[in-house]
């Protein structure tokens, strides 16, 4: 409850620092306990242990209690009462001269008042629940703890991590072609690599009624070359292939930066992406680094940015109608060198000779894909948790077993209530004696 | 004013008129004017239904999104509850004096963000949120009929005879204390289920099916309280007034995971971000 109003995240996470900042007496006390990791933190998955070790031992408790009461609704159904159920009886009196069946009736009609569905047979009235019934707790609970093992194994298991491409790009789905990644210790590989690639992208698309944004088509493509899958990615429309899924995650610019020696020798020929950012001047930033390169005054880093109009909006609307690239030169100290402008497809001379070449600017799409093989397993485990807590809310667990004993006079009734009964024993002996009050004015 | 408006403005004057009647009927031991407390709030049930339709159809989405969407759902849900339950067990008629209060408040103050809509957005557009909400809109209307029948339970057991009096009306204690359970177990299921096509919902759209955001972790913190409360009736069998507190105490924090949270936290359910690479 504590950590949910304290950001979560690394000690160098901006907004992590954003908030110690701006809280420096609770940080005090938040840091030294580790609230900003809390959710992995040792005491927090120590306490989930714990509670999954209790989910085991109440399922297991929950199953052997089902085992008796199953037994105990299938023998009652069947004519089998136990003798423990004699233990409960109540007996009514009946007013003599008021047939059997009448009397029985009037049981009918005291049971259903109480709020219990009924069933009279020859010599009896019956009001018992089906023997699955017992069930819905234990299966719930076992479900449960099923769900408490899935998940720490498909955190093992899972791979979770962005890729960027551009239009016509593909990549093999392979460690080295993610920006981010994080893959638990069990995730493998698959032998027969599969290719991502970006078919398209639309900065806006538009279908039953919803802007869904920048969407990608996305396809994927075996290790043959044959496609498996291939569609447009928005939200709540992803792209499945086997365990693997992918998403939408955000889009850039994407700008082709060449640069050669003075003797036509290749240097750096990468695309250069670049995230939009409201912090930085231009508002663009690139993404993983800047390229550098060597000349006889040292490293020189070189940031290739896309200047954006200085208007409201994000980076579709802040894109200048002819973008340019602005190229600058620093040297590792920090002194700027360069400082142009460059139109697409046009270069600049750098201070030591080479040149740099830049291609048109263009869009790239990131995507989030995560392979989970425990997803099918995860869904299903929940399905019959579900199952199993409606069978255990919204199913009565109860035996009542009413004749009428003639030569006593007597209504007999034994009552097992266990669960989600809304009434209780005196009640049920109350609305059965006004119901053979009422049918004997009836009579007379 | 347009349809819309007048039809809530209505659905208010009528809510305001069951609680008067159940108060009025609790209080002065008048069945005829809890009777009529339930069919007012029914009509009342009505106006409200029709003006969040018309509003359904004007804005192309339900009545999910922003402050008076979601307050005006959970009322619509807790006073559909209440008028059900008082028409399948008309004893529990009573317990409109005691929920009718809330529901009143919470509508009247989800009016003052009547005019701010809330566009429906591509994240959002999915029939999971159909589903999702509705679960959360039926676990709080069980809920809400928790919090009452506990009210009932500990005012009958701590009051004199005057209003021990007031209150016969309701089932024995026994049977109200059952009743109670069973609107928290119902309650406890439909929030399971909310937090389960939530997490199903959350990988589907996101990639991840829990990521222990604010509205995440207090859905599961109120999941948990109540399955406490569950295992002190079946497993340790608590009875009496305590039990009835726990139901008490445990309403108003579901209360603030559905509305609390989203008021004190810029969420629903942040997406994924991240850096690429260059290639």
């Amino acid at each position: 409850m504590i950590a949910s109003f304290v950001p979560q995240g690394a000690g160098t996470d901006p907004k992590v620092l954003g908030w110690a900042a701006s809280h420096p007496l609770a940080e005090s006390v938040v840091r030294p306990l580790g609230l900003h990791r809390a959710f992995g933190a040792p005491i927090f998955l120590g306490c989930v242990f714990v509670l999954g070790l209790s989910t085991a031992l109440c399922a297991w408790r929950r199953t052997r209690v089902a085992v008796e009461k199953a037994a105990a609704l299938r023998d009652a159904r069947a004519g089998r009462e136990g003798s423990s159920a004699e233990r409960h009886d109540v007996r009514i009196p009946v007013a003599p001269g008021i047939e059997d069946s009448a009397v029985l009736d009037a049981a009918m009609r005291g049971l259903s008042r109480a709020g219990m569905r009924a069933r009279r047979e020859a010599d009896r009235v019956t009001a018992i629940s089906p023997s699955w019934s017992a069930w819905g707790s234990p299966v719930f609970h076992w479900a449960l703890f099923a769900v408490m093992i899935i998940i720490p194994a498909g955190s093992m298991l899972r791979s979770s991590g962005q890729m960027g491409l551009v239009v016509g790009q593909s990549r093999i789905d392979e460690p080295a072609a993610y920006g981010s990644l994080v893959a638990g210790p069990l995730h493998r590989w698959p032998a027969d690599a599969r290719t991502i690639r970006l078919d398209a992208f639309d900065l806006t698309y538009r279908t039953g009624g919803v802007n869904r944004g920048p969407t990608p088509t996305v396809t994927v493509m075996d290790s043959a070359g044959d496609v498996v899958a291939s569609q447009r990615v928005y939200p709540n429309h992803t792209l499945k292939s086997g365990a693997l899924t992918i998403y939408p995650a955000d889009y850039g610019l994407a700008v082709p930066v060449r640069i050669t020696d003075p003797g036509g020798r290749t240097l750096h020929d990468r695309v250069q992406l670049m995230d939009f950012s409201a912090q930085t001047p231009d508002g663009t930033v690139p993404v993983g680094g800047k390229p550098s390169v060597d000349d006889t005054g040292g490293p020189m880093i070189i940031n290739v940015s896309v200047p954006l109009d200085r208007v409201e909006g994000g980076l579709a609307a802040r894109l200048p109608n002819t973008p340019r690239a602005r190229v600058t030169v620093t040297r590792e100290g920090g002194t700027m060198i360069v400082d142009r402008i460059i139109e697409p497809y046009g270069e600049t001379l750098l201070p030591d000779g080479s040149v740099m070449r830049i291609g048109g600017i263009g869009y790239y799409a990131r995507l989030q894909l995560v392979e989970d093989p425990t997803i099918p397993l995860l869904y299903a485990a929940i399905v019959i948790a579900m199952l199993g807590l409606g069978v255990a809310t919204l199913m009565r667990q109860h035996i009542v077993i009413v004749h009428h004993d003639a030569q006593a006079g007597d209504l007999v009734v034994r009552a097992r209530l266990w669960r989600n009964v809304v009434t209780n024993r005196e009640e049920l002996v109350s609305e059965m004696t006004a119901a053979l009050e009422a049918g004997r004015e009836r009579v007379t | 004013m347009n349809t819309e408006v007048i039809l809530v403005w209505a659905a208010l004057a009528l809510y305001a008129a069951s609680t008067a009647f159940a108060i009025i009927g609790m209080v002065f031991e008048r069945a005829a004017h809890t009777d009529r407390a339930v069919v007012v709030a029914a009509v009342g049930l009505m106006f409200q239904s029709a003006s969040l339709v018309a509003r359904w159809v004007r804005l192309g989405h339900g009545p999910y999104l922003g402050f008076y969407e979601v307050a005006s759902a959970l009322v619509l849900f807790t006073v559909g509850t209440l008028v059900y339950a008082a028409w399948r067990n008309r004893r529990l008629a009573v317990s409109l004096a005691l929920v009718m209060p809330i529901a009143l408040l919470l509508l009247g103050g989800s009016m003052l963000a009547l005019d701010a809509e809330v566009p429906m957005t591509a994240k959002l557009s999915s029939w999971w949120l159909f589903v999702h909400v509705t679960f959360a809109n039926l676990a709080f209307g069980a809920f809400a009929l928790s919090f009452g029948c506990g009210i009932a339970y500990v005012a009958r057991t701590r009051s004199g005879e005057r209003w021990a009096h007031r209150l016969a009306g309701l089932p024995a204690q026994e049977v109200l204390e059952n009743i109670t359970v069973r609107f928290v177990l119902v309650g406890f299921m439909f929030w399971a289920l909310m937090i389960a096509t939530g997490a199903i919902w959350a990988n589907e759209a996101w990639g991840r099916y829990w990521g222990w955001d604010p509205i995440e972790t207090w859905s599961l913190v109120v999941w948990i309280l109540y399955a406490v409360y569950l295992h002190a009736r079946f497993t340790l069998r608590w009875r009496g007034e305590r039990l009835a507190w726990f139901a008490i105490v445990a309403m108003p924090l579901a209360l603030f995971a559905l509305i609390g949270i989203p008021a004190a936290f810029n969420t629903p359910h942040a997406g994924i971000g991240g850096l690429g690479k260059d290639l």
